[in-house]
């Protein structure tokens, strides 16, 4: 009965519960070393943790309406957002052609007065925003961003793939949020280059400085200072900060594709990911391997030379696949 | 070199509160699944549940430069949710006798997993023997991870017997549980296949 309570008290200990849930890593640290001093408390500890982890049914059916409530609330987010416009409301009300017009752009949803812009393998593309703020856009990636952007309107942009930004600092000190993956950057004025490929987000700082948060979610930012370089990936929420070489990270916006001592795995997704192209290594002789090089970002040739002689392996193109052999 | 920053209030929600469309999108991505699950152990009926859900994003939308800056996102919508749905069971008549003021139903089913130590014997039993209220904080404490302020503010209960509740919600449940090295007696006696699925409700 007494270990009974022993157990609950321990289930109903925030910082307890956080460590369970993984949540936060500083209540992880405390715990870790509470069970290498408590080796005794380990079969309480064990079942403390079971009662936190009960798992509950949930009714999946109820889940699939998520879409339909969705589309349901940003009609009416479209709506409001519309009402300021009276010029248009007016033409609305005034003709039944314009409405019906109004009507199938209400279909696309919200981004009904969305600017998409896109950019194919091995382009880039310069873009000005509304506020004066540029936008380079690197290959394989798109952005999407308000087409009108009023003066107290918040400053933002939707990035999938990569781009290097270089925001413009307004007098009135508006915020730039850019929104990737799951996370978000906060910024004043500064430059810097935003990835977000596959699940990893990676984030390279030039000038100026910015916040970082890893998920939307998260309640802690990470404040980062010029040639810092955060990497956060989804998939196993792992988080990796450095100081780096800024070039080696925006290199390709001079249209060059540079490699400073990368691991060759990250170096074929690269390729893959800027032309495009599938990558089938059957070759050994890359295994913990590193690359160093710099090439012309329309040349995908240079790069495919440069690896068949540094790795001494044979590389061939077809159709959309690249085959290293050795 | 770097800096965290612990924020006082959820920058996504002022950002939403600024107006953004975006961080509005994001937040309702996020919480929406949350919200229909708490809200369907609320009541049975989903329709209910989406029309609050619903009708909650739209007002929030709207009321947005009325609304207040927050330190949980989650507290805020599923408080806001469960007055909804309260609000909308009270209202259509059926349910007025059934409902008393504060006294909602909650459905909470078990599902087992072999991934510790431990197995629950009886588990469906000692949750259904639980009252609709500390089946529901059990809930909000472990699954919705709210704090027991948080927790005691939603359910209009003082923090104290919120504790209260929960405590012995929890040492009842306690009381099914049982070690893996036991397992092979409890199978011979054939009481874990007297397990049945039976869902419960008010």
């Amino acid at each position: 009965m007494k270990s009974d309570i022993a157990v609950i008290d321990l289930a109903l200990n925030e910082s307890f519960i956080k460590w369970v849930k993984k949540s936060d890593p500083l209540a992880s640290k405390y715990w870790e070393r509470w069970m290498e001093e408590n080796p005794d408390k380990r079969q309480l500890v064990e079942e403390a943790r079971t009662l936190v982890l009960i798992k509950f049914k949930d009714n999946p059916k109820a889940l699939e309406k998520i879409p339909q409530i969705k589309e349901h609330v940003f009609d009416h987010v479209n709506k409001e957002h519309n009402k300021q416009h009276y010029l248009w409301r007016g033409l609305v009300a005034a003709s039944v052609i314009f409405a019906v017009l109004v009507g199938s752009l209400y279909y696309f949803g919200i981004y009904a007065s969305q600017q998409v812009i896109n950019t194919t393998y091995a382009e880039v593309k310069n873009i000005t925003l509304p506020d004066g703020s540029k936008v380079t856009l690197s290959a394989n990636s798109q952005i999407t961003f308000k087409k009108k952007w009023d003066s107290d309107d918040p400053r933002e942009i939707k990035l999938s793939g990569e781009a290097f930004f270089d925001i413009k600092h307004l007098s009135n000190h508006s915020k730039f949020t850019v929104f990737a993956n799951e996370s978000a950057v906060e910024v004043l004025g500064t430059e810097f280059n935003f990835s977000a490929r596959r699940d990893k987000v990676k984030v390279v700082l030039q000038s100026g400085s910015i916040k970082f948060y890893q998920s939307v979610k998260s309640e802690e930012s990470l404040m980062m200072t010029p040639g810092d370089m955060v990497v956060f990936n989804n998939k196993d929420n792992s988080l990796d900060v450095k100081k780096v070489d800024i070039n080696t990270h925006s290199g390709w916006k001079n249209n060059l594709l540079s490699f400073n001592n990368m691991p060759i795995e990250e170096v074929l997704i690269a390729i893959e990911d800027f032309y495009g192209l599938k990558v089938i290594n059957n070759s050994s002789k890359l295994e913990n391997e590193n690359f160093t090089g710099i090439s012309p970002m329309d040349s995908l040739d240079q790069i495919i030379i440069a690896l068949s002689k540094t790795f001494d392996v044979k590389i061939e193109i077809q159709d959309k696949t690249i085959i290293i052999n050795n | 070199m770097l800096n965290i920053v612990r924020e006082e209030y959820d920058h996504l929600w002022d950002q939403f509160l600024a107006g953004s469309v975006i961080a509005f999108e994001k937040i309702f991505d996020t919480y929406s699944p949350e919200l229909i699950k708490y809200g369907s152990k609320l009541t049975t009926d989903d329709g209910v549940v989406e029309d609050a859900v619903q009708e909650l994003f739209c007002e929030l939308w709207e009321k947005r430069s009325k609304i207040s800056r927050t330190t949980s996102i989650s507290y805020y919508l599923l408080t806001s949710v469960r007055r909804k749905i309260v609000r909308n069971l009270q209202k259509s008549r059926k349910f007025i006798a059934a409902y008393q003021m504060q006294d909602t139903c909650f459905t909470l089913e078990p599902e087992f997993d072999n991934s510790t130590d431990f197995i629950f014997n009886h588990l469906q039993d000692s949750i259904q023997n639980l009252s609709n209220h500390q089946r529901e904080i059990i809930y909000l404490r472990y699954y919705s991870n709210l704090s027991f302020d948080e927790i005691s503010r939603l359910m209009e209960l003082p923090k104290k017997s919120a504790y209260n509740l929960i405590f012995i919600a929890l040492q009842n449940i306690k009381k099914s549980l049982v070690s893996k090295g036991n397992i092979v007696s409890e199978l011979a006696s054939g009481i874990l296949g007297a397990l049945a699925p039976t869902l419960l409700c008010c």
